[in-house]
Formats: structure tokens, C-alpha cells, sequence
């Protein structure tokens, strides 16, 4: 269990607040060990005067002192702060830069709004498979938002534009509430800068960043009741409504909707507008967010920098398994047999998906579940399946909403053991399609597992022959295999396809 | 010591066997052995629960057993079950059953104090085992359920575990494979069980001896005939390819075998080829005490386990790493606890096998960060009822869990925790250990070390607790501060600290 074990921490410095994220690097993967958040409107005064007050600079100091008396704490060892639009604005940006560098030793590095896009690209990267999209990413602080958009992977462009909440907010929207005058021009305005740098149509996923666009879907995960992730998916009606919710409100009357951050409870209005033009210009179904996307650019640009590449970022393009097999690896599971066991759900899945009525989008969960169907291990042997339901449960898997996922810790949890019952209330608590679901793809990865039951990888291809009566398989096996442990394996775990599929099922 | 009878009745998976023994300070004299073969193993194995049919002739068996105790006038007695039992899904039918119908009291053992009890007797019963610890052992006791498994080294427990490897449950699932092939099978799934045990341990962890334990000793004493407390890998390996693809019958007639020996020969030899490989030995050692001797000697207090505590203490920690702890905040932790607790003891009123639940949650709080930080506690709590650590039971296990799922919250009147009731007295030990444990964190709250040491002074409306810190502690006074109040609660005195600056 040896792992290179590196702490390393990123330092975010944004208008209106400053993140601390800490990190233990093991081996190609890393894990956060310290997110710290001070929200303080430094940028404010920025904005209004061209400089950093005063009393900006105190709580600068203040809050990066603490800052480095965690990362002290945490035994960091190599550290990355950058600031962004408000330093970069503020005349007096780089001296306060030396003035905090001095009194902490903390080296703030004022990126450009280039740089600040390519890191969230690379963030973005690592939570989506850019690659199947046109993707618009728009990164939204308080001074300036970033654009960048990538066509099927390829980054087109880049570019910094000073629509920051805040500032719009300050240029736009000072009435309270704001009048229709004031929102109609800064519509106006919006469009006109879309107009000048943005593609017209096509882009087919739109992936925002920025503490206030998060507080807009950590609102609508709360009236939904979904769980806290770093990517959420909100949808473009529940946009709609809340633009209109909160466009006639005064900042009192916002401050009583539930989950409204007290501190951009004034800035929240511009960034709806904002991302609602851009749903309506593209006819998207929704949008996604992603929390702390710049600091996971940064710390994965940190990693490249010590000369480790990160697995999503290897040969194998397909984000979403290079995900799974980072969390696979983190609970230490054996990926020979996991990558086996999916290769065999799939042949079955592609196999049976007319007989078990599933759709072609099921596979994903199948093959997630069978991808992480043992990770249970790690914790005990003994009813690791159990366990395994939990870590998929209590992990996040992005690009999965809650539904897909408990759908995909059931399957987990039943690859051994018992059967589905209405008495478990892991299971009684799905839907009634989740769990017809739940039963379809368990008994595809239950199979699959008794198949590779010996873990040596000894089947290497399958046949599915089906009847009326009968499902048969027939197995290619190297000419020297022993597969007495498969064959019982599978007889062994048959019986929930016998059962759903009330046909017969043998191996021949 | 005053001399007096004990009665053992050990109800395993393929045999129930009884012992009486004379115990006297310092010997235990067997004088009655007792055994009856009845396979629940083949039930539980097969089926999942036991035939009524065999509930009944247990209940007759057993009966028997009762009589005999009765006979000799015994009056303390334990009767234990093991995998045959526990793992049938009609368990609580079979003890109720034999309870009203022989009026016998079962405890179901669980795993991890069934491995804690076989490697403590092979421990003691093994010469040079504290030797052969320095460098590595596999503890292997082969029995018809379960092979119960330890790894050790230096007083530390790598991995324990009964896993479903038994002989008789081997021999049950390969029953329709032909003889010529069936070695096959128990050789993937003897190779299986090795990678299953080997994954969990440090590769670099070199474990360099295997002990064995359990009914088959005998059998292979009587087939290998050695001069010494020692086979030979390769007088194992040669008669194991002899005789693999034997049917039973040749091997009673061949052998002299009894039919139920024959039946676990082939798979038994076939786990000892592989744990050797698995170790690189070229001999396995073996404990002569059988299983009922075991267990007269653990339940009379004979067994004495002197390095208990050290062993719990590195188990409990390795396992900490498993999930990347910060150990030494881990272990500052369970340093303060320990100080609290014993000045405490008047206040909490505790026996001291208290702290040893205490010192468990010390050392083990910060698991649950593995899985996700945010939910932290309850991920702690999710992981520490599901782990065994040998000589603890799973009840102290389970509280160890509760403690530090209360770290941040005090528990009610009526209150649960996941649905889980306690009586007033487990409740109440909950909310006090668990105040003691926040307080403790409190005192390395930034994990640097910066309280040094602390000294309590108790009067009678306060107690003062003065730290010594080497450096400013600012997180530890913000996190007191926010913690303090839940001892006035749970103690009903109020608390406060003050910092001594400790200067080269």
C-alpha cells in the first residue's frame, strides 16, 4: 500500500472570497484534506474606486494569515495562491501582493484572465468528457467572467470579459429593487458581448463555475432534495422561475429565500440573468455547475508541475471510467478483475438488453457497478458487498444525478448474496422502475462476477445463445485454464436472471 | 484456587464435542471427552439454514451432553457454536430449540473472537511463536466451516478473519466435480483466498511462518507421522500429488482414514500448500491443543494474553492507516483522553475497561474523512462497526463506533443512534466518553503538536485545565471554546483552560 504522499495547497483569491483547498497527492490521484472558504468582498471597493482600501487589505491579511496557519497545520509542502480580476484591476494590486508576501510569505501570483479559462478547462476536463460536446464554460467571479469554449475537445478559444457579478451588479442594478430599466440594459448589454465573442449556436453543454452561479443550484438542489456535489445539473425552467422570483424582490425580501447566501444576495440577480440569456441563445435543457472548479485546476496544473499526470489525463480519453477507476483505486480494488467483470457485463448487457428491456443509456450504471462492485473489500470482506453500496453512496460520482446512483450502489450491492428484496431498504426505497432496474443489471453483473470468480481473468470471450425457455452461454477459454471455480461461480449466481427472465440458464 | 469441574461443549460445523476438565490454580486436567458427529455444516453450507431433522438430533445430542453435565454434578459450563451455526439463517430457531428441548445455553462465537481464541492457544502452545512473530506468521486454523485466519508480526494484527474456506464447505461446493478434477477447484479456490488475504496487507510486509491449528491436525500427525512439531512443504506437496485424485473410498481404505477425515483430506493439504507458498516456508508448524482444550483454557482465565493491549493498540492503529490518518494527531489524541479519563474518574465513574473503547475511538475518529470529509463522523461510524478487531467483541466494537459518531452532539433521553436504543448506563457511558474524546482533539485541534502536555486541577465549582504549549495554541483555544460547554452537560461542572508558553 505504498503511495507517493505529497501535501500541496492552492489558494484561490477571487473578489469575493478567498479559498483555501489542501490536498494529499497519492500517486495519480489526490484527495482533499482542507477547503476552507472566507467570504470577503475584497473586489467591492475595487470596482468603485480602482484600489483596495484600506480596510480590504486588513481583512486580507487577516484571512491569509489564518490561511497559513492551516496549511502549517496541514504540513503542506508546496502551495500555488492566484488572484484574479481584482488584482488584476486594483492599482494597487501588486503592491499588495508584496505587502501580504511579506507579512505571511504567501506569493500571490496575479493571473491573467487567460490563464484563469485554461485552468478552468482543465478542471472542466476532469469531471466531463469534454470531448463528446461542444461545451461553452463560463467561469463567473465578481469582477470578470471567463468564456471558453471547446469544440469535440479541441479549445477554440479563451477569453476574460469584464462581466463579473459584482461589477455588474454595481454598473447595472443599484436600484432595490432593480427597476425593468435597469435589467433591460443590462440584457442589452449582455447580448451585445455574447453577440461579439460567443459562437451563435451549437454548443451543447454549458458548464458554469463561480461562488455565485453555485449558490443558484445549491438553491435548487435544496427545494429538489438531491445531495451536495462538486457538479450539479440544474434545469432551465427551474432557472427561469427563479429569475423571476428574485427580479422584483428587494435584497430583504431575497434574504428570506431559503439558501440565498446572505453575501451575494445582491450579486445572485446578475448571474441568473446571465445564465438564463445563455440557456435561451443556445435552447439548452439546463446547465451545470461546478464548485471549485478553479481550485481544481490549479491543483491538478500543480500536479503536472511535479511531473504527475493525473489518470483522466493519461492515455485513456474516457474521463468518466478514468474516474472510476481513481475511485477504484483509492479503496485499493483489484482492477484486473473489475476491468474483466465490466468487459463480461457488457457483452451480456448488449446481449440481453432486448430480452431485459433496458435501454441503452442503462449501461452506464452497469458498468459503474461493476467497476466499483468490490470496493466494499476495503473496509471488510465480510459482507463487502454491504459496504461497497455505502462507498458508492457516500462517494461522489459525477456526472451520475442521485437517482443514477443509487441505482448503481444497489447493482453493486447485489452482485453477491441475497436477491433483491422489498424487505432491504437500500431497495424498498427506489422507485419502482429503479428497481426493476436494479434487478435487470444485478443479474448481468452477478453472472459476470462468478464468471472471473477465480480473478485470473481466464474467460476471454463469451456467447449468449437465447430461447424461449433457455439463456446459453458458452465460454472461450484459454486452452490451459481452469474455470471449475467460474463454472460454480456461475451456477452459483444465475439465479436472479433464472428469475426475472423466467427462462432456464446454463453454461455450456 | 479451590479445584473444581468445567464443562466445554464446542458444537462445530461437521462434529459436536464436549469436554470436562479438573481445574486447579495452575492445571487444567481433561477427564471426560465427548464426541458426536452430526454435519449442520452440510445444512448451512448447502442450503443456507439447518433441516429441522438435524435441529433434532442437536437437540438429542445435546441432551446427552446435558446428562453427563448433570453426572458429574457440573455447574459451569459453556457452550459454544461456530460457523455451522452462525451462518445458518435459522440460527436463532436452533439455539431457542436446544435451549427448551436440552436446556442448554448457546453463544453464537463471532468471528473475530473465534480467530483471537485459536491464535492465542496456538500462540502459547507453539514453541518459539514470539520468534517466529518477529519475522511474520500465518495463524491458520483449518476447521469443516471457516479457516480462521491471523496474520501477525511484531504485535500487530495485519489481517484476521474467518473466511469461508472450510474443508467441509470445500468438499460441499465441489461435490458434483469428479475426483479427478475436484483438486482443481480446491486449488483456484485455496490460490483465491490467499489473494483475498494477501491484497489486504502491505506487499512489502514479508510474513515468513505458518502455524497450524485445528480437528485435521490430528489426522495428518497420524498420515505424516513427524518427529518434530513440523511437516514438510515437501513431504505435503508430494503426497498431496499422490493422492489428489483419490475418491474417498480409496483414501479410507488406502489411509485408514474415517469417512469424515476423508472427505476434508484432499482440500485441507491443498490450503496448507498454498498458505506455505504463499509464506515461502518450507514447513508448517503445528498447535496440538485442539479446539475444546482451547476453549476450557480461555473461558477459565488460563489463557492469558500478555500482550493484549500493545496488540490491540497496533491493530487498531494499522487499521487507522488502511484509511490515511493522521497518526500522530491519532495518538496526541488518545494521550489527552487518557489523562482526562484517569483524572476524570471520579467524575465519569467509569470502570477502566471503559478506556479501551476510548482509546479505540481516539485512535480511529478521523477514518470516515477518507470517504468524504463533510460527513466525516457518520463515515467514521459507518467504518468502525464494520471492522473486527481480534479479543474485542463486537459490542465494544460497535460503541466504539457510537462514541465517535457523538462527537459533535450529545445523546438524548429516547434518542438512537441509527435506530439504535441503549439502556440509561450505555448511554450515559456514550455521551461521557465521547465528551472526553472532543475535548482531547480539542488539544491538538490544528494537529501540530502545540500542547505539549496538560495538568488538571479540580475544585468545587471548576476544573482548570492547564496546558503547556510550545507554541501559541490559536486553534486549539477557538475549538476548546466551542467544545467546553458540553462538559458542564455531561458533567455538570464547568470547565476552562489556561495556557502555560513553554520557551526553549
Amino acid at each position: 500500500m505504498e503511495r507517493t504522499q505529497k501535501t500541496i495547497a492552492v489558494i484561490d483569491i477571487g473578489s469575493n472570497s478567498i479559498r483555501l483547498q489542501a490536498a494529499r497527492v497519492i500517486d495519480r490521484t489526490y484527495k482533499v484534506i482542507n477547503d476552507y472558504k472566507a467570504t470577503v468582498r475584497i473586489g467591492d471597493n475595487v470596482y468603485k474606486t480602482g484600489r483596495f482600501s484600506d480596510e480590504a487589505i486588513d481583512t486580507l491579511l487577516q484571512v491569509l494569515t489564518n490561511i497559513k496557519t492551516m496549511m502549517d497545520s496541514d504540513n503542506v509542502e508546496m502551495c500555488r495562491a492566484v488572484a484574479t480580476a481584482s488584482f488584476r484591476e486594483a492599482s494597487n494590486g501588486q503592491e499588495v501582493a508584496d505587502f501580504i508576501k511579506s507579512k505571511t510569505g504567501i506569493d500571490i501570483e496575479i493571473i491573467t484572465g487567460e490563464e484563469e479559462a485554461r485552468l478552468m478547462y482543465l478542471a472542466a476536463s476532469y469531471y466531463f468528457q469534454i470531448s463528446d460536446y461542444n461545451v461553452l464554460l463560463v467561469d463567473m467571479g465578481g469582477g470578470s467572467t471567463e468564456f471558453s469554449y471547446a469544440e469535440n475537445g479541441s479549445l477554440i478559444f479563451s477569453e476574460s470579459t469584464p462581466l463579473g457579478c459584482s461589477k455588474l451588479n454595481y454598473e447595472y442594478l443599484q436600484g432595490d429593487p432593480p427597476n425593468a430599466e435597469q435589467l433591460k440594459n443590462l440584457r442589452i448589454h449582455l447580448k451585445e458581448v455574447f453577440d461579439e465573442i460567443l459562437p451563435k449556436k451549437g454548443v451543447t453543454k454549458l458548464i458554469c463555475s463561480g461562488g455565485t452561479i453555485n449558490n443558484i443550484s445549491a438553491i435548487y438542489n435544496k427545494r429538489q432534495n438531491l445531495s451536495d456535489a462538486s457538479v450539479k445539473f440544474v434545469d432551465t425552467v427551474f432557472a427561469k422561475h427563479f429569475l423571476n422570483e428574485i427580479a422584483g424582490k428587494k435584497i430583504e425580501e431575497r434574504l428570506k429565500i431559503s439558501g440565498v447566501e446572505p453575501t451575494r444576495v445582491d450579486i445572485i440577480l446578475s448571474a441568473t440573468l446571465l445564465v438564463n440569456i445563455l440557456l435561451k441563445r443556445y435552447n439548452l435543457e439546463g446547465f451545470y455547475t461546478l464548485s471549485g472548479g478553479l481550485r481544481a485546476g490549479l491543483t491538478i496544473d500543480v500536479m503536472n508541475k511535479m511531473g504527475i499526470e493525473l489518470i483522466f489525463q493519461g492515455g485513456n480519453t474516457d474521463v468518466n471510467y478514468a474516474r472510476l477507476v481513481e475511485t477504484g483505486k483509492k479503496y485499493y480494488f483489484d482492477d484486473a478483475h473489475a476491468e474483466q467483470v465490466t468487459r463480461i457485463a457488457k457483452i451480456l448487457f448488449e446481449k440481453l438488453q432486448t430480452i431485459l428491456d433496458l435501454k441503452d443509456e442503462d449501461y452506464r450504471l452497469l458498468e459503474t457497478a461493476a467497476m466499483l462492485h468490490d470496493i466494499g473489500q476495503h473496509i471488510s470482506y465480510s459482507k463487502h458487498h454491504k459496504h461497497s453500496y455505502y462507498l458508492i453512496t457516500n462517494t461522489e460520482l459525477p456526472g451520475f444525478s442521485d437517482d443514477e446512483i443509487a441505482v448503481i450502489a444497489n447493482v453493486a450491492r447485489y452482485h453477491r448474496r441475497s436477491m433483491p428484496k422489498l424487505s432491504h431498504e437500500n431497495y424498498s426505497k427506489l422507485s419502482s422502475d429503479a428497481r426493476f432496474k436494479v434487478s435487470k443489471l444485478s443479474s448481468i453483473l452477478r453472472i459476470a462476477d462468478g464468471l472471473d470468480r477465480t480473478h485470473s481473468q481466464a474467460v476471454k470471450d463469451i456467447n449468449v445463445d437465447i430461447s424461449d425457455k433457455k439463456i446459453t452461454i458458452s465460454l472461450e477459454v484459454d486452452k490451459n485454464s481452469n474455470i471449475e471455480m467460474e463454472k460454480s461461480g456461475f451456477d452459483k449466481k444465475k439465479d436472479l436472471l433464472e428469475k426475472i427472465t423466467g427462462r432456464t440458464v446454463e453454461l455450456i | 484456587m479451590k479445584k473444581y469441574l468445567y464443562g466445554i461443549i464446542n458444537i462445530g460445523a461437521s462434529a459436536f464435542r464436549m469436554a470436562v476438565s479438573e481445574i486447579e490454580k495452575d492445571s487444567i486436567k481433561e477427564i471426560d471427552y465427548l464426541l458426536k458427529p452430526l454435519r449442520l455444516g452440510v445444512d448451512t453450507f448447502s442450503q443456507g439454514y439447518i433441516s429441522l431433522e438435524h435441529v433434532k438430533q442437536a437437540a438429542t445430542i445435546l441432551r446427552g451432553f446435558k446428562c453427563k453435565l448433570d453426572e458429574y454434578g457440573i455447574k459451569h459450563y459453556k457452550a459454544v457454536c461456530t460457523s455451522g451455526v452462525r451462518e445458518a439463517g435459522n440460527k436463532d430457531f436452533f439455539v431457542d430449540y436446544v435451549k427448551i428441548h436440552a436446556g442448554i445455553d448457546i453463544t453464537i462465537l463471532e468471528p473475530a473472537e473465534e480467530v483471537y481464541i485459536k491464535y492465542l492457544a496456538a500462540k502459547l502452545s507453539v514453541a518459539g511463536f514470539d520468534n517466529m512473530e518477529k519475522e511474520g506468521v500465518v495463524f491458520a486454523n483449518i476447521a469443516s466451516g471457516n479457516i480462521t485466519l491471523a496474520v501477525t508480526k511484531r504485535d500487530n494484527i495485519l489481517y484476521s478473519g474467518a473466511l469461508p474456506y472450510g474443508s467441509l464447505r470445500l468438499r460441499q461446493m465441489f461435490r458434483h466435480i469428479s475426483p479427478l478434477k475436484r483438486h482443481r477447484a480446491f486449488d483456484q479456490y485455496a490460490e483465491n483466498m490467499v489473494a483475498t488475504v494477501a491484497g489486504t496487507i502491505n506487499k512489502k510486509m514479508k510474513v515468513k511462518n505458518l502455524v497450524g491449528s485445528g480437528s485435521s491436525i490430528n489426522m495428518m500427525l497420524r498420515i505424516f507421522n513427524p518427529k518434530d512439531k513440523f511437516i514438510l512443504r515437501e513431504d505435503l506437496e508430494r503426497f498431496y500429488n499422490k493422492i489428489r485424485v483419490y475418491t474417498k473410498q480409496e483414501l479410507v481404505d488406502e489411509l485408514l482414514l474415517r469417512d469424515d477425515e476423508a472427505e476434508v483430506l484432499v482440500p485441507t493439504l491443498c490450503i496448507y500448500i498454498h498458505l506455505l507458498k504463499y509464506t515461502g516456508a518450507d514447513r508448517f508448524h503445528f498447535s496440538p491443543v485442539d479446539f475444546p482444550t482451547t476453549l476450557t483454557q480461555f473461558y477459565t482465565g488460563s489463557l492469558k494474553d500478555r500482550s493484549y493491549h500493545k496488540r490491540v493498540k497496533n491493530t487498531t492503529l494499522a487499521l487507522g492507516e488502511r484509511f490515511n490518518i493522521d497518526t500522530i494527531h491519532a495518538r496526541r489524541a488518545a494521550k489527552f483522553a487518557k489523562k482526562l479519563f484517569t483524572e476524570f474518574d471520579d467524575l465519569h465513574s467509569l470502570d477502566k475497561s471503559k478506556y479501551d473503547i476510548l482509546e479505540m475511538a481516539a485512535f480511529l475518529f478521523q477514518v470516515g474523512e477518507y470517504i468524504d470529509a463533510k460527513k466525516a463522523a457518520y463515515n467514521s461510524y459507518y467504518i468502525i462497526k464494520s471492522i473486527s478487531i481480534p479479543g474485542i467483541s463486537s459490542r465494544d466494537i460497535f460503541l466504539t463506533a457510537c462514541v465517535v459518531y457523538n462527537m459533535n452532539s450529545i445523546l438524548n433521553h429516547n434518542e438512537s443512534i441509527e435506530g439504535n436504543y441503549f439502556s440509561p448506563e450505555e448511554r450515559l457511558m456514550i455521551n461521557k466518553l465521547s465528551c472526553i474524546l472532543r475535548m482531547a482533539v480539542s488539544f491538538d485541534a490544528s494537529k501540530t503538536g502545540s500542547i505539549e502536555d496538560i495538568d488538571i486541577v479540580q475544585n468545587d465549582n471548576m476544573i482548570i485545565i492547564n496546558a503547556k504549549a510550545v507554541k501559541e495554541p490559536f486553534v486549539e483555544l477557538f475549538t476548546f471554546e466551542k467544545v467546553k460547554h458540553t462538559f458542564v452537560e455531561t458533567f455538570g461542572i464547568q470547565v476552562d483552560i489556561r495556557i502555560k508558553m513553554i520557551y526553549d
